[in-house]
C-alpha cells in the first residue's frame, strides 16, 4: 500500500477500499498538522483542524479532477478550513496554549533542529524560548502574511506551488511575501535579543 | 542609499533570480552599511522561520479520522446538477424529431421487433418500408405491414433517403456511403455538405473530427435492432432514420454511457470496430449528443 501513487489510492479508496484512504492519511497527516499547527498555533485546534481537513477530502473525493495534484489539493483544503477556523476565532475568544512538551515532538532531521544528543539541557530551553518568538512573531502577521510565510518558509514549497494552492497569481503571493518578511524581520528584531549578532 | 530598494531586491532574489541588472543593483545598494543591515534582518528572519521544527501529528488523529469514516461508510459520489443540460439535450432531440416529424411521421422507439423484417430487407436489397414492401415484388411475402418494426421503417424512406445527416435541413441528396459500415459519433460530425460525396472511406474519416467511431458490419443480415437495443441498455433517448443501404440513428446519451455503447457493439458478433478516436470516457454525465449510422451491407 505504501508503495502506490496517490492516484492510485484515491481510486480505490472511490471502490471502497477504505485502508488505501488510512494509507493517504499516513502519508500526509504531519504535514497537514504541520502546517494548521504553525497557522493556528494551538494543538487542540490543529488536530480538530487535521481531521475536519482529512474527512472533508475524504467526502470530496469523487470531485478531485488531477488538475493539481492531490497534495496540492490537500494543502487547499486545509487553507481553507484554516481560513473558516480563523474567521470564527475571532468571534470567539481562543485562548492559545503552547504546550513545551508540544514542541519536543519534532520529526528528527528536519527543519534544521539539532538532535537531542547534541545539545545541552540550556541549549533546549534556549531553542524552546526561540521557538516561542518566533511562532509568536508569525502569529502576529496577518492572516494572509502568515499564510504565505508558512507555506514558503515552513513548509518549503516554491512560490507558484503556494499560487496554486492559494489560487492566488504569483505575483500577489510574491508582494505579500516580501511585505511578510518585513514585518517579521521587524518583530524578530524587537524580540530576540541576539537577532542582529 | 536606499534600505527599502535593497530589501525589495533581496526579496525577490530569495523567490527567484534577479535579472543581471537589479543584481549589479542589490550588490551596490548592500555596500552601505544601513541596506547592509535591513538586508542581513530579513536574511536572519528567513532563516529563523525556515529553522522551525516540524510537528509529527498527534498518534490519535490517523485512529480518529479511521473511525469516523467507517461510521460514514464508502466515499459519497457527488452528483453533479445536469439538469440543463439534460434539458438542452432533451431541445435538441425534440428538435430533431420535430423536423423528422414536418418530414413525415417521427419515431422515437427503442423496440427491437425490427430486427426480422430488417434482415429481410437488407437480404434483398429494398428499401425496408412496410408500404413499399407491400408493392414491391422483392419484398419478403412474410412481412407484415402492420408490424410495428416495419412502421418504425416507414416514414424515413419516404422522407429521409439515403440521409446521412439530420442537420442537411432539406438539403439531403442521395449519397452512397462504403456498404456495410456504421458510424458513432456527434451529430455535428456527420453534416456532409450537399454535393459532397461521402462514398470514400477517407473522406468520410476526414471529415468527422473526433471523437468518432467507425463499425463495419460483418454480414447481409445486420440490423438497426441490435443497435436500437443497445442504445435503450444504454438510457439514450434516441430517433432514426432508414434509408435502403443505411440506417442513422440520433441519439441523447450520456457521455459516460458511450464507452458501454461502444463495448456492446464490439461484442456483437455481426459488427466490427474501426477506427476509434476521442470517445469520451470517465464519469462525466453530462449528456451528449451522438449520430450513430449503419450502413447495410
Amino acid at each position: 500500500m505504501a508503495d502506490k501513487s496517490d492516484e492510485i489510492l484515491i481510486q480505490q479508496t472511490l471502490n471502497g477500499e477504505l485502508e488505501a484512504f488510512d494509507e493517504l492519511v499516513r502519508r500526509y497527516q504531519d504535514r497537514v498538522f504541520n502546517l494548521l499547527y504553525r497557522l493556528c498555533h494551538n494543538e487542540h485546534d490543529a488536530e480538530d483542524l487535521a481531521q475536519e481537513v482529512f474527512i472533508k477530502v475524504y467526502d470530496s473525493l469523487s470531485e478531485f479532477r488531477g488538475t493539481s495534484g492531490f497534495y496540492t489539493w490537500l494543502y487547499r483544503v486545509a487553507t481553507n478550513a484554516y481560513y473558516s477556523y480563523f474567521r470564527h476565532s475571532k468571534t470567539r475568544k481562543v485562548i492559545k496554549t503552547v504546550p513545551l512538551e508540544v514542541e519536543t515532538r519534532w520529526v528528527e532531521g528536519t527543519g534544521g533542529v539539532p538532535r537531542s544528543s547534541e545539545i545541552s539541557p540550556d541549549d533546549v530551553a534556549s531553542s524552546k524560548e526561540t521557538f516561542k518568538i518566533i511562532q509568536e512573531a508569525i502569529d502576529s502577521l496577518s492572516e494572509d502574511y502568515r499564510m504565505v510565510v508558512v507555506l514558503r518558509h515552513i513548509e518549503q514549497m516554491e512560490c507558484q506551488h503556494v499560487a496554486e494552492v492559494l489560487e492566488w497569481p504569483v505575483g500577489t503571493v510574491k508582494s505579500r511575501l516580501h511585505r511578510a518578511r518585513n514585518e517579521l524581520k521587524e518583530r524578530l528584531r524587537e524580540k530576540l535579543p541576539d537577532f542582529e549578532l | 542609499m536606499n534600505p527599502r530598494r535593497a530589501e525589495e531586491l533581496h526579496s525577490q532574489k530569495i523567490d527567484g533570480p534577479l535579472s543581471t541588472e537589479a543584481e549589479a543593483e542589490l550588490e551596490s545598494l548592500i555596500k552601505d552599511a544601513a541596506c547592509q543591515r535591513e538586508v542581513a534582518g530579513i536574511i536572519k528572519a528567513v532563516a529563523l522561520v525556515e529553522g522551525m521544527p516540524r510537528m509529527k501529528a498527534p498518534s490519535e488523529l490517523a485512529g480518529a479520522i479511521q473511525q469516523q469514516i467507517r461510521e460514514q461508510g464508502s466515499p459519497k459520489i457527488s452528483k453533479p446538477n445536469w439538469s440543463f443540460g439534460w434539458i438542452a439535450a432533451g431541445i435538441a432531440a425534440l428538435l430533431a424529431l420535430a423536423f423528422l416529424a414536418s418530414r413525415g411521421p417521427a419515431v422515437s422507439n427503442n423496440k427491437p421487433e425490427l430486427a426480422g423484417h430488417e434482415q429481410q430487407n437488407s437480404s434483398n436489397g429494398s428499401k425496408s418500408t412496410g408500404s413499399v414492401q407491400a408493392k414491391n415484388p422483392n419484398a419478403h411475402p412474410d412481412v407484415d405491414p402492420d408490424n410495428l418494426a416495419t412502421q418504425l421503417r416507414e416514414p424515413f424512406q419516404m422522407e429521409v433517403h439515403n440521409s446521412p445527416n439530420f442537420e442537411a435541413q432539406g438539403k439531403t441528396t442521395s449519397r452512397r456511403f462504403e456498404s456495410g459500415r456504421l458510424y458513432i459519433g456527434p451529430r455535428n460530425q456527420f453534416r456532409v455538405k450537399a454535393g459532397e460525396s461521402s462514398s470514400s472511406k477517407d473522406d468520410v474519416s476526414q471529415s468527422l473530427p473526433a471523437p468518432h467511431l467507425e463499425i463495419l458490419a460483418k454480414s447481409d443480415s445486420v440490423s438497426g435492432a441490435k443497435l436500437q437495443s443497445i442504445l435503450a441498455n444504454a438510457g439514450a433517448t434516441f430517433t432514426y432514420s432508414r434509408s435502403d443501404d443505411s440506417f442513422t440513428f440520433v441519439a441523447v446519451i450520456s457521455r459516460n454511457k458511450v464507452s458501454e455503447v461502444v463495448e456492446q457493439i464490439e461484442r456483437t458478433e455481426s459488427l466490427e470496430l474501426k477506427n476509434r478516436r476521442h470517445i469520451p470516457n470517465g464519469k462525466s454525465r453530462t449528456p451528449t449528443t451522438l449520430v450513430l449510422r449503419l450502413n447495410l451491407k
